[in-house]
């Protein structure tokens, strides 16, 4: 069950990283406005930290 | 480092989606209506939010303690998913945008994440322009669907749905495509009296 819950957590952290990246390389390539790339890039990876640390702390009270 | 120089040059004068020829006026930048937007992004939330509802309301029907840790695992991946569904909506709609020029119309489109089209169309083959609204919202809110035909008969004509002030567009777009016709005529006739006159 801790292995299963530690292993959907690391694919999603991959899924989310990977995508990022992507949505990152079309924001920096394509953007017009270098503020609007920042504020999305700090975007993503601001919320995405919480979520994660929600995600790790449900698993972690879980394997407990 | 002088390449670095040239990339911010190329960034902050807006070239990236297409290069502007020399001699060549940008006339109009424009992107999607900011409705289409909010409405995608809307929706999609309310996905969020149903999904944080059903949560809380599971938590306080079963009443076991391992319960709220689940849920709130799911929770988190289900708010995961809708912030990765967001943040794709927010890319199409920044990515598409129609330019205007006084050679050309260029229509850059976010297709989906791994596709982009860029459809470039010259004025001189443009042979009309349309628009249209298909709704109460479109009609107040003034955006709709703007079509480019074009004389030729192996290219699709260009689309854009969600075009703010469409008519404002249109008649900038055959404004200049009279423009660019009267340039031509004018040489042509230059042309014709150089022939007859050499």
């Amino acid at each position: 069950m801790a292995s299963l819950l530690w292993i959907v957590f690391y694919a999603a952290l991959a899924l989310y990283i990977g995508y990022g990246l992507v949505l990152f390389y079309h924001w920096i390539r394509w953007a017009h406005s270098a503020l609007a790339v920042i504020l999305s890039i700090a975007a993503y990876i601001g919320l995405g930290i919480i979520l994660f640390v929600l995600l790790g702390g449900a698993a972690t009270a879980l394997v407990i | 480092m002088s390449w670095i120089g040239s990339y911010t040059a190329a960034w902050l004068n807006d070239e990236k989606a297409f290069k502007v020829h020399p001699g060549e006026t940008v006339l109009l930048k424009v992107r999607k209506h900011w409705f289409i937007l909010v409405r995608d992004v809307f929706l999609t939330l309310v996905g969020g939010i149903l999904g944080v509802i059903l949560a809380i309301m599971t938590i306080r029907l079963i009443a076991i303690s391992v319960v709220p840790a689940v849920i709130l695992f799911a929770l988190s991946l289900w708010l995961i998913m809708v912030w990765i569904a967001i943040m794709t909506i927010w890319t199409t709609y920044y990515l598409d945008m129609w330019v205007v020029t006084d050679e050309r119309i260029v229509y850059s489109e976010q297709v989906s994440l791994f596709s982009r089209d860029i459809t470039t169309i010259q004025l001189e083959r443009v042979q009309d322009a349309t628009i249209k609204y298909t709704n109460f919202i479109e009609t107040i809110l003034d955006f709709g669907l703007l079509r480019i035909q074009t004389a030729s008969t192996n290219s699709a004509d260009m689309e854009m749905y969600g075009i703010p002030h469409p008519e404002a567009v249109r008649q900038l777009v055959l404004n200049q495509v009279d423009q660019v016709m009267r340039r031509r005529g004018a040489h042509l006739r230059e042309a014709a009296r150089l022939i007859a006159n050499p």
